[in-house]
């Protein structure tokens, strides 16, 4: 393991920190059993965690983009190329691993011995420390080749320890945040405090992923003038980059030497601060927020409970409604209860309906050189506008329909086993129907009702399209990918990452059928021949879901 | 007279270890059956297998002359099934959670609430009816599991464990229970380690060791001697060792 005497030094027990980090490695390579009990195989998973590795590396390939483009000023190359990365690493951490932070089985397992706040952090960041490597590090293969065509060889040597600094203060960061909050709020606070965080994280990290690239043009950077961006001096992943500074590379700032040591010092820094002054109250911490959010439950009044059952009678009916069948009303009932509880699912799909307007903006004030005002005139007028604005909705319920299937309570799913249910589809549908008209309907009229005032009527027959499209990519979805019963499965290290590359790839579906929609923009006498057709498509796709055997019903160890 | 359910040639195996060996069993309508065994025996294995829950096994398991491997729907809305750890949708409250169970086995909503506001207020729990789960105590939850199983009128009851985590009250609540669902003509087969309560209320005790049934008779013809208790007749059938001498060499170690 590295440097134990760094460990202790911050106050860990080092042979404590070994046997945490060596269980929770052994528990993320082992997945649990699912209903039907059959075991995954080594050879499924290394296979996985190969494609894994080698969509990363793909991914890879678009970081290349300021080193390629930039290639005169490395300094400058390789603090855009750690900002894109860093913002990588954000997204990854800022939903998934806030699980393993702050992860509830602590509680009975290890707060009852004799471990020491530091060393049970410390093996909550090299556990994610570990995880993140794994996407990281193909992700960096394609850039780290490229230094060494692009710039030089010592670059090449040096790429690994900069990258290894990048994680740590990203990791370290994020993690302060999170440690700083729990040191300053009243436990009870904490948890509402913990996901508007995420969602405010997960929207800056956005809004920079989106709006970064179009700040710089990368077709014309000769003509940059350089000082335009001496904000960048203030970044971290400039002072990281300027570590380069050490083996030649140059920059077109000056000062460039304070800043490598900035680079080299930062991390190391935010690690102290953190094991010093926050990280010794964690454990406390942790309990503290468990046992407020346990009295807060019990300390329901009995008035308070019965007006929540009078409020919440019209679910029971408006699921009866919308479903024929028992089973269809239960799931249904059960997505609309537990999405509306689960802390994890809001953190998950929450974000989107933010990040869909952001999408907008950028798409009118960021696309091009004009102004503002003469930007959104041009836009208005065209007709391609609002199919963007339609097919941007699946966003919205992509993360809806992958997330409704995972539940930290899976193993509560027995109960679909020994029910009577001989159709799983019907179970399945019903909570799609949940989702859909929870998370996707209300959205899709927000977003019709601004198509219609500013297009007008003449929109109305693409919106009927865009919906019957939707409703096709997220049963086509469903399909390919998560058929499994409502809140019925466990996310582990290994869906994440699979589900986050999955899908980038399923984020071509709605591009695809928006681009066939734009072909037939200007017909609209094929826009009801297709209205038609995608009726019929729509019609067969859900019966296929309602036709669902128990044999497709995927089992844990499928997804 | 045809058995409820006939047990033949039943085995399971994971990887290379056999859980369940050949078991062969019969089960009349109205028995209460306690079925027994030391930890890792293969009791939660069998249960699994007879409520459908694991579907690739050797041998047949009949239910009313039919194999269930063709009849799984028609037995899983006969049956009621609690299982051995108290998992549920800790989110929901106990009325929306079962709700859920009513209609995934097909009962009117009038109906889950008729039950349900009877079966909850015999265990005393109408009170916390509208309290999410999460709060609840390990006996509350099991409480809850014990009504979601009962819920809709099953005729064959599997009870895994049903005592884990009720306090003395609640324990007597439940032997009570099995003896009205007895008198219902209910069918029960009851796993447990409290051999107290097994050997109160089975009609028919079943000791299972290493995946193999090794017993199965009533109290009184698996005694060896008169007044011999069900725990010393489980201690000699499964050849346990003398738990004092087991107990010196664990504390000898430290």
């Amino acid at each position: 393991m590295l440097p134990q005497a760094l460990w202790r030094k911050m106050g860990a027990d080092t042979e404590q920190l070994k046997a945490l980090l060596r269980v929770r490695l052994l528990l993320d390579g082992r997945r649990p059993l699912g209903m039907s009990f059959k075991k995954t195989t080594t050879h499924k998973k290394t296979n996985t965690a190969l494609t894994s590795s080698i969509l990363s590396f793909f991914f890879g390939f678009i970081y290349l983009m300021p080193i390629l483009a930039m290639q005169e000023q490395p300094i400058m190359a390789m603090a855009f190329n750690y900002s894109f990365f860093l913002v990588m690493i954000v997204m990854l951490l800022t939903s998934d691993f806030v699980n393993v932070l702050f992860d509830a089985r602590d509680k009975h397992i290890l707060l009852p011995r004799p471990i020491a706040s530091p060393t049970l952090f410390l093996a909550k960041m090299l556990h994610i420390l570990v995880y993140l490597s794994r996407s990281i590090v193909p992700m960096a293969l394609p850039s780290w080749i490229a230094i060494g065509f692009v710039f030089n060889y010592k670059m090449v040597l040096l790429f690994p320890l900069v990258l290894l600094l990048l994680m740590a203060m990203a990791l370290f960061f994020i993690n302060g945040i999170y440690l700083l909050i729990l040191k300053l709020m009243p436990a009870h606070k904490f948890k509402d405090a913990l996901n508007t965080i995420q969602i405010l994280f997960s929207i800056v990290v956005f809004f920079t992923m989106y709006i970064g690239p179009r700040l710089i043009n990368f077709d014309a950077v000769e003509q940059i003038n350089w000082q335009h961006f001496s904000w960048m001096q203030y970044l971290p992943t400039y002072w990281l980059a300027a570590i380069y500074k050490l083996v030649g590379a140059t920059s077109p700032f000056a000062s460039v030497g304070v800043y490598a040591i900035l680079g080299l010092i930062t991390p190391l820094l935010c690690m102290w601060i953190i094991t010093k002054y926050l990280s010794p109250s964690f454990m406390q911490k942790i309990v503290a927020v468990d046992a407020v959010s346990a009295q807060v439950e019990t300390a329901t009044p009995q008035t308070g409970a019965s007006k929540k059952t009078s409020k919440s009678t019209w679910i029971y009916a408006l699921a009866n409604k919308l479903n024929t069948s028992k089973e269809a009303q239960a799931a249904f009932l059960l997505t609309w209860w537990q999405t509306n509880r689960s802390r994890a699912f809001k953190i998950k799909v929450l974000p989107s309906y933010a990040m869909m307007p952001m999408y907008v903006i950028g798409m009118f004030f960021l696309n091009n050189d004009k102004p503002i005002a003469e930007s959104i005139q041009l836009a208005m007028h065209k007709q391609s506008t609002y199919l963007f604005l339609i097919y941007m909705t699946s966003y919205v319920f992509f993360n809806a329909i992958t997330y409704f299937i995972h539940s930290d309570a899976y193993k509560a799913s027995w109960v679909y086993f020994v029910a009577p249910i001989a159709q799983p589809g019907k179970v399945l549908w019903g909570g799609l129907k949940a989702i859909w008209l929870k998370y996707f309907f209300p959205f899709y009229c927000l977003v019709s009702v601004l198509v219609l005032s500013i297009w007008h009527w003449q929109a109305l027959p693409d919106l009927i399209i865009g919906l019957f499209n939707l409703t096709i990519i997220m049963t086509v979805i469903i399909l390919l990918s998560f058929r499994a019963l409502p809140f019925s499965k466990i996310e582990s290290m290994q869906t994440q990452q699979r589900k986050f590359l999955r899908g980038l790839f399923a984020m071509l579906i709605p591009f695809v059928l928006g681009l066939l929609h734009f072909v037939i923009l200007k017909f609209l006498w094929l826009k009801w021949i297709v209205l038609v057709l995608l009726a019929i498509a729509v019609y067969y796709l859900i019966d296929s879901i309602l036709q669902s055997p128990w044999a497709q019903i995927k089992d844990e160890s499928d997804l | 007279m045809t058995p409820l359910l006939a047990i033949q040639h039943l085995s399971k195996h994971y990887a290379d270890k056999t859980v369940l060996d050949d078991i062969n069993l019969d089960i009349q309508r109205g028995e209460i059956i306690g079925y027994i065994g030391p930890n890792g025996a293969g009791k939660s294995t069998t249960v699994k297998i007879l409520t459908g829950i694991i579907q690739d096994y050797e041998g047949v398991v009949y239910y009313d002359g039919i194999d269930i491997r063709n009849n799984l729907f028609d037995l899983k809305q006969k049956l009621g099934y609690v299982p051995e750890l108290a998992e549920l949708y800790e989110m929901l409250t106990p009325k929306e959670y079962l709700y859920f169970v009513g209609k995934l086995h097909h009962l009117e909503d009038a109906v889950i609430e008729e039950r349900m506001q009877n079966m909850m207020g015999s265990f005393g729990m109408s009170q916390h009816l509208n309290e999410r789960m999460d709060s609840f105590s390990k006996g509350m939850r099991q409480k809850v599991l014990l009504v979601s199983g009962l819920l809709h009128n099953p005729e064959i009851i599997f009870l895994d464990e049903p005592l884990s985590g009720l306090d003395a009250n609640a324990v007597m609540l439940v032997k009570e229970l099995l003896q009205v669902l007895k008198q219902q003509g209910k069918t029960i087969f009851y796993c447990s380690h409290m051999m107290d309560v097994v050997e109160k209320v089975s009609d028919r005790i079943v000791l299972i060791n290493n995946g193999k049934l090794i017993a199965n008779g009533t109290l009184a013809e698996l005694r060896e001697q008169e007044n011999e208790s069900l725990e010393a007749i489980f201690a000699r059938l499964t050849h346990a060792s003398n738990p004092a001498l087991q107990m010196r060499s664990f504390t000898d170690t430290q």
